[in-house]
């Protein structure tokens, strides 16, 4: 029996297409409070790593496991406690910035809904174009409401496809604290693929590296040098 | 975070962005849907004028009609046959479209939240069926009135009950693809679709093989049974009365199965259905085409054979017609041609066979346009692959005619082995067929150069008539190009002397030499 302390499990998961894996099975444990990153060059099958965990497509072999149970999107409890942000994001065009954030405040049930989405707003610098439709907004502002999206709802479990895209200095900063902040002091899980060295340094403990067909753990030390070039 | 017990519906949020809206844009969504409504109700009346002009050369009792002793059907009989078949397909195209659907935007925003949004459930499911019921209607309406046009007793009641028994069917198959979409089946549905199909031909085919071999014309005999029961508004009641309860069965339940898709995969069907109208709206098919790449296994090697010791361009041609399947409508058609002339009697008249080459051609200068069209149309590939524009233009003309030729050789082949061409005609035919070369090659070059239709354009225009004809004879060039290499065929199936001949042949050659000889000489 799975142990429900970890968060997420892979049990020899096999990924890629058509039936034919991409890289050799990947076993790995993510506790809960703990940052895993996975790295690797353009191409190696990052992306798909994370979309085949959150069944964005499906597996060749093996298992995805949350809490000791299959990892399904369609499980209530995981849409509750697991926030995934692996797209680039489309957007309801009606609604506004604020009510973007509103509809996933109310819909996870916070509680004081109204200062979460002032809270994210602001965190995003995102308050002075709350009441935009996102056809107004630039491309970064687009990027920060889909990153607010994930962190004004509650979540044990956080999943970000290269959450630094489009993202100026600043924000990159306090998302990265806040991350760590998250992980440290709430027991937050965080999954990220990312090529930003930082990232990995400041806000998670591990890494997965994909290279070529096979894949090695590092720790975060080790993988941010690796993406700054100075380990091959 | 703390967490509030309030249930909450994502549907209180999109009634006030609703209710904000502008009384101009409330007046543009519905436009929008008359447009729609409107679109549909034309564009059935024009594939009911297309079908009937089909079944009237079809039927048409034309000079130099050869009856093979093969065709054992009337058209009627064929059409009664065609019937289960038109269901299957119908169900495949649910299949393929989902056919439940969310948008990109509902998939990321609506569909992760804990409680699922039960408005936004029960419409998708109501899309699903209203498609499905949608799509069958109006297959069975023009099925139905091609039957009647080809002899068949027409009974009002017929066509209440076949209209009333047509929804409630396409209710059914949308249920039925909808339990695909649920337990996560559609690939064996589309497998089990396809050996229904093929057994279902197969039958017919040894049917007609025992009306060959003397065995009676059970073929015949059965076709004409069908013919009648069609025509019963009885046997519509029966069969509406069975779908209804086929309905309770397998649609209910779907209700609480819409929970267990995956947001991804509905709103994958999502981004198919879009593709699909934005290609209806552009009347341009290659977006819907460009969408069922989905369907095709990606990212596992391919192997390119002795393809690979070809130069770049012809390579990439070669290749794109062989892996997008592009080949496979061209070669369905000349099989459908091939069986209407074999089965259905009266079929093997010059009018058909014109008819078939008009098809053909038009179909194959869109495939191999299709095809080339990223080595025409795709801004930098010539730095990529380092050589100069004309060069590659060359090098897709001389691959066009390549490729265009075996179609070709195949269709000036079939009639005369056939023996349905006129008496006298097969030097000329053979002329004939090798003029819709350069015909097909041309209409290709002009379609891959083509850009995507502007609408808006055309409004700009519209009330100016001579601008209007000018927008439509550019939209329109590719495929007169292709058309006209026609007429030398055309020429010799109505039996013109052969001065006439000749005047066809130039001005075919006249217009489809002009484009291509720019191409080879560059």
């Amino acid at each position: 029996m799975e142990s429900a302390d970890v968060a997420l499990r892979l049990d020899s998961l096999e990924f890629g297409y058509a039936g034919r894996a991409l890289c050799e099975p990947v076993t790995a444990v993510l506790e809960p409070g703990t940052g895993y990153g996975i790295i690797g060059s353009n191409g190696s099958g990052k992306s798909t790593l994370l979309r085949t965990m959150v069944g964005a497509q499906p597996m060749v072999a093996g298992g995805v496991y949350y809490r000791g149970e299959p990892l399904r999107e369609a499980d209530r409890m995981v849409r509750g406690q697991v926030a995934v942000q692996i797209d680039d994001g489309a957007f309801l065009e009606e609604l506004t910035v604020a009510e973007h954030l509103e509809l996933v405040a109310r819909g996870h049930r916070v509680a004081r809904w109204e200062r979460a989405v002032e809270h994210e707003l602001e965190f995003f610098a995102l308050t002075d174009v709350a009441e935009h439709l996102p056809a107004e907004l630039s491309s970064g502002q687009r990027r920060r409401l889909l990153l607010a999206s994930a962190l004004v709802r509650p979540a044990s479990l956080l999943i970000f496809d290269e959450p630094e895209q489009r993202l100026d200095y600043q924000i990159l900063q306090r998302l990265y604290n806040r991350l760590a902040e998250l992980r440290d002091a709430h027991g937050v899980g965080l999954l990220v693929v990312s090529h930003d060295p930082q990232l990995i340094r400041q806000s998670l403990q591990q890494v997965l590296l994909l290279e070529g067909r096979s894949i090695r753990a590092l720790d975060a030390e080790c993988g941010s040098r690796w993406l700054e070039g100075r380990v091959s | 975070m703390t967490v509030a017990s309030a249930d909450f519906e994502p549907q209180e949020i999109f009634k006030r962005a609703r209710a904000r809206r502008s009384n101009q844009e409330r007046f543009d969504r519905f436009s929008d849907g008359y447009i729609w409504v409107l679109a549909v109700l034309i564009l059935f009346a024009y594939v009911v004028s297309a079908s009937n002009a089909v079944l009237y050369v079809l039927q048409s009792a034309a000079a130099n009609t050869v009856v093979l002793p093969t065709a054992v059907l009337e058209v009627v009989q064929a059409l009664a046959l065609l019937f289960p078949l038109l269901v299957c397909g119908v169900l495949d195209l649910l299949r393929l479209l989902g056919p439940c659907s969310i948008s990109a935007a509902e998939s990321t925003w609506v569909m992760t939240l804990p409680q699922r949004s039960r408005a936004l459930l029960r419409a998708c499911r109501r899309r699903a069926l209203g498609l499905g019921a949608g799509a069958m209607f109006l297959t069975w309406a023009l099925w139905y009135v091609a039957l009647i046009a080809s002899g068949a007793s027409f009974d009002p009641l017929t066509l209440l009950g076949g209209s009333v028994a047509g929804l409630l069917l396409g209710a059914l198959l949308a249920g039925l693809a909808m339990w695909a979409q649920i337990v996560g089946h559609r690939t064996t549905l589309r497998r089990t679709l396809r050996w229904v199909s093929l057994g279902y031909l197969v039958a017919l085919g040894l049917l007609w093989l025992g009306s060959m071999a003397g065995a009676g014309h059970l073929l015949a005999l059965m076709s004409s049974r069908l013919v009648d029961l069609w025509a019963a508004p009885g046997s519509w009641l029966l069969i509406g009365i069975f779908v209804l309860l086929g309905i309770l069965l397998a649609v209910g339940p779907t209700r609480n199965g819409l929970e267990r898709i995956s947001r991804f995969e509905l709103s994958r069907s999502g981004a198919l259905q879009g593709s699909l109208v934005a290609a209806l709206s552009q009347l341009d098919i290659r977006n819907f085409a460009a969408g069922l790449g989905e369907e095709r296994p990606t990212g596992c090697k391919r192997r390119r054979g002795s393809v690979a010791r070809l130069a770049p361009v012809p390579q990439i041609l070669i290749l794109s017609l062989w892996r997008s399947a592009r080949w496979r409508p061209a070669a369905v058609l000349l099989a459908t041609s091939v069986l209407l002339f074999l089965v259905v009697r009266g079929a093997a008249n010059p009018l058909m066979l014109l008819l078939m080459s008009i098809v053909l051609v038009a179909c194959v200068s869109f495939l191999l346009g299709s095809c080339a069209r990223p080595l025409i149309a795709v801004p930098g590939l010539s730095r990529l692959l380092g050589l100069p524009q004309q060069q590659i233009r060359r090098e897709v003309a001389y691959g066009l005619l390549a490729v265009g030729a075996p179609v070709v050789v195949v269709w000036a082949l079939i009639a005369p082995l056939l023996g349905i061409l006129p008496a006298g005609t097969l030097p000329w035919w053979l002329v004939a067929c090798a003029a819709l070369l350069p015909g097909i090659a041309a209409g290709a070059l002009g379609y891959a150069g083509r850009p995507m239709r502007d609408w808006e354009e055309m409004l700009t225009v519209a009330g100016n008539d001579e601008a209007m004809g000018l927008w439509a004879m550019r939209q329109l060039t590719p495929l007169l190009s292709a058309l006209v290499a026609v007429l030398p065929l055309a020429a010799v199936l109505l039996g013109l002397a052969p001065p006439a001949l000749l005047v066809a042949l130039v001005v075919s050659m006249l217009r489809s030499l002009p484009p291509l000889m720019r191409a080879l000489r560059t």
